[in-house]
């Protein structure tokens, strides 16, 4: 009995200090560029009849496994914050684009739909459009087992003699709705699930298969992003709460988000022509949302601004669910040419901006995800996204499920 | 006796079960485009025709850093690697920018709101018309040598004087995990963080029409897509600017799940069009063109080469009056490979 506990403590010390150096490695942080298992698009537009925006513009969205074998399964969220004038109810990002006469008044609300992938599968849609039944690239028909191959089939039902439908890998069961209004503007969070008849937040062996990126198509400029991504840690999810933390459930958000960028309003020193003139904008989304009751995410950005003297400025703005600035200098004020993103304020082009969430509403946290877009107004728009870079680890964050 | 002996080696058995697992978990590389780093790599820089790059690098940190750069020159794809370098000094929270067809003067009456405002970061020399290569930047300190501070970001924007067509990536930064750094850059996880063993990128196959042009834009079915992949070899030999030949292998997925592979050859820098050069063509084109393999409009290729390498795509959007915009993209990353870079 004796050597019995002796074996069992041995075993124990053997398993804990794997466990510990396991730990050490296992302490992820959110990502653009590796597959993970929480998949979130900050920034999605459409706006097909150029009410907002100097062209039709519409979001070309894509999602891929990386898993090589088998299904995955991606339940996703488009949070739609497009809010709306309060004189004639039409979408709006701010009181801009109410021309004047009203105020934009904001609203969030989210529609969520499942993705299934097969292996190695990448996918994709606009925005616009979303994929409906019979658009999706695997959806049969299928045939039936022997020894009937030659019948087409759905399911299992339409085979004679219980013999079963072989539908292998295919992406039934999935159905992605088009944006709940156009123009729009909103984010999606997209999260790995197990698959089957039981499906779960996937914290198996093959979880982080998945990830994405975006091209915002405005006429014929096209600007593309890689989706944040946050590795799942393996611990399982329960009551629908996805704790994002050190030893949480996913990696936590960033802890200070870094966005370089062009003063706005610097002229290009090349062409010297001030038609040309570097404008940014910037896109902010909390890493909280309770999807369960339709509370938004909600914290304060902290903006600290460095120019190229090294001379600091800061401001700061709540994030409500989602901030879109459609130029860096109306963050702090109406009049850009005040602003302390300008580069008439500033005084030199390059800028550095650190971000950091604080507040946030309990129980959910202050985390941020972001996206910026560098504008160059020429005879027709030209622009490029690009994602933000990110320091340190933030403080714990909560994902809730419906 | 026995079974004290068998219960050890029991716990030394489950210790090497979790630390594999442990290991499996590790063998992804934690360098990338998202966060600072040690080392920055720009893989695509050009000066050609009317394009012209701007390169922004910041100093993240709260001390002062130094920073060696080398342009690698790639001109005529013969695989040599010559590089051309110059120094920065950041100061704190410094962010700093340049067109690399101008470079940047130390010049410290530069006024107010011009190109050169700012904390003078060093001479930074100009590339010369027709430059195609990459930008990679290591922090040293005040002598020289390797330093890990982590500190270092940056990001590319390739612009187009003429249609003022932009597009934007982040630089590739490689974490030093110790302080013990020496020439050569060891990455291998033990000096510096390892380089991605794969890259994985998402593409419309050339020749596809695109569906936002055709349903909005001057199209009538005359849209194309195409893009264009640049890659650089995580090994690097800047003291002698010798090439390293490799072979890189792709496998490319439609969303079919159809899998279609090949290789072409690569030496240290390597631009190519997909679906428009011998290496490449068919298992990167749509099937609107001859001999095109890919019947989706999207599709998903994973690219790998032993010894590591990074990358970034351009997509390019034409309509039917060969009005083009393009959108660069940094690729993600998968696995590990250990490398090495040589400083002067």
């Amino acid at each position: 009995m004796k050597k019995m506990w002796q074996a069992a403590a041995r075993m124990g010390v053997g398993a804990g200090v794997a466990l510990v150096a396991m730990a050490g490695i296992a302490n992820a942080r959110s990502t653009t560029n590796r597959p993970a298992s929480i998949v979130v698009w900050p920034k999605i537009v459409v706006d097909t009849s150029a009410r907002w925006l100097v062209a039709p513009t519409d979001t070309r969205l894509m999602l891929s496994s990386t898993n090589a074998s088998g299904i995955k399964q991606a339940h996703c969220f488009y949070i739609n914050a497009t809010g709306h004038c309060s004189n004639d109810g039409a979408g709006c990002r701010d009181a801009t684009d109410c021309g004047g006469r009203g105020e934009c008044v904001p609203s969030w609300n989210e529609t969520d739909f499942d993705v299934v992938l097969t292996q190695e599968q990448p996918l994709a849609w606009y925005a616009s459009d979303g994929l409906a039944r019979g658009q999706f690239p695997l959806e049969g028909p299928f045939r039936c087992n022997a020894p009937f191959v030659n019948l087409q089939c759905f399911s299992d039902a339409q085979c004679p003699n219980n013999v079963g439908c072989n539908t292998g890998q295919s992406n039934l069961g999935s159905a992605i709705p088009p944006v709940p209004e156009d123009p729009f503007i909103g984010a999606l969070v997209c999260i790995q699930f197990t698959g089957g008849s039981q499906s779960v937040p996937d914290q198996t062996a093959t979880r982080d298969k998945l990830y994405g990126d975006a091209t915002i198509l405005t006429g014929l400029n096209p600007a593309r992003y890689n989706a944040v991504g946050l590795e799942a840690t393996g611990n399982p999810v329960s009551n629908g709460q996805l704790v994002l933390a050190d030893g949480g459930n996913y990696a936590s958000c960033p802890g200070v988000l870094i966005l370089s960028h062009m003063f706005d309003g610097a002229v290009d020193p090349i062409t010297n022509n001030v038609a040309i003139q570097y404008i940014s904008d910037l896109t902010l989304v909390p890493c909280s949302n309770d999807f369960s009751t339709q509370t938004p995410g909600r914290s304060v950005a902290q903006f600290l601004v460095f120019n190229e003297f090294e001379q600091r400025f800061s401001t700061s703005r709540t994030v409500d669910c989602l901030f879109h600035a459609t130029q860096l200098s109306r963050i702090d004020t109406r009049n850009p040419a005040r602003s302390i993103f300008s580069a008439g304020v500033a005084g030199t082009l390059g800028g550095q901006t650190r971000i950091r969430g604080v507040g946030g509403v309990s129980p959910l946290g202050s985390g941020l995800l972001g996206v910026a877009q560098a504008n160059f107004p020429t005879g027709t728009l030209s622009s490029a996204a690009y994602d933000l870079h990110q320091q340190g680890n933030g403080r714990s964050d909560l994902m809730i499920l419906p | 006796m026995r079974a004290l002996y068998r219960s050890w080696l029991l716990g030394i058995g489950m210790l090497c079960v979790f630390a594999g697992a442990a290991g499996s978990q590790a063998q992804q590389t934690r360098s990338g485009t998202d966060r600072p780093g040690s080392i920055l790599m720009f893989p695509k820089v050009v000066r050609t025709g009317q394009r012209d790059t701007i390169v922004q690098i910041t100093n993240t940190g709260n001390s002062i850093n130094w920073v060696h750069c080398f342009y690698l020159s790639a001109p005529d794809g013969s695989g040599y690697c010559g590089a051309v370098d110059f120094e920065l000094v950041l100061t704190r929270q410094q962010p700093t920018q340049w067109r690399v067809s101008q470079g940047r003067r130390v010049d410290p009456t530069d006024s107010f709101g011009s190109a050169g405002a700012g904390f003078d970061p060093g001479l930074i020399p100009p590339v010369p018309p027709g430059f195609q290569g990459a930008l990679v930047c290591v922090e040293v300190d005040a002598n020289g040598d390797p330093r890990g501070q982590n500190r270092l970001k940056g990001e590319v924007t390739i612009m187009d004087d003429n249609t003022g067509d932009v597009s934007k990536y982040n630089a590739f930064a490689v974490a030093a995990v110790s302080q013990s750094l020496s020439n050569p850059l060891a990455l291998d996880g033990s000096e510096y963080e390892t380089c991605p063993g794969s890259l994985t990128l998402n593409f419309s196959p050339r020749g596809s029409l695109d569906p936002v042009i055709e349903d909005l834009g001057n199209a009538n079915l005359n849209s194309f897509i195409a893009t264009n992949l640049t890659l650089l070899s995580c090994n690097l030999d800047l003291a002698a600017g010798v090439r390293s030949n490799g072979t890189v292998s792709y496998i490319v997925y439609d969303e079919f799940e159809s899998p279609f592979s090949g290789s072409f050859p690569h030496q240290c820098w390597t631009t190519i069009d997909l679906g428009n050069t011998p290496q490449t063509t068919g298992q990167f084109r749509s099937t609107l063109l001859t001999g095109g393999a890919i019947a989706t409009i999207f599709a998903q290729a994973q690219l790998t080469l032993p010894t590591g390498l990074v990358g970034v795509a351009e997509s390019f959007h034409i309509d039917q009056a060969g009005v083009t915009g393009s959108a660069a993209s940094n690729l993600h990353t998968g696995g590990a490979r250990s490398a090495a870079i040589r400083l002067p």
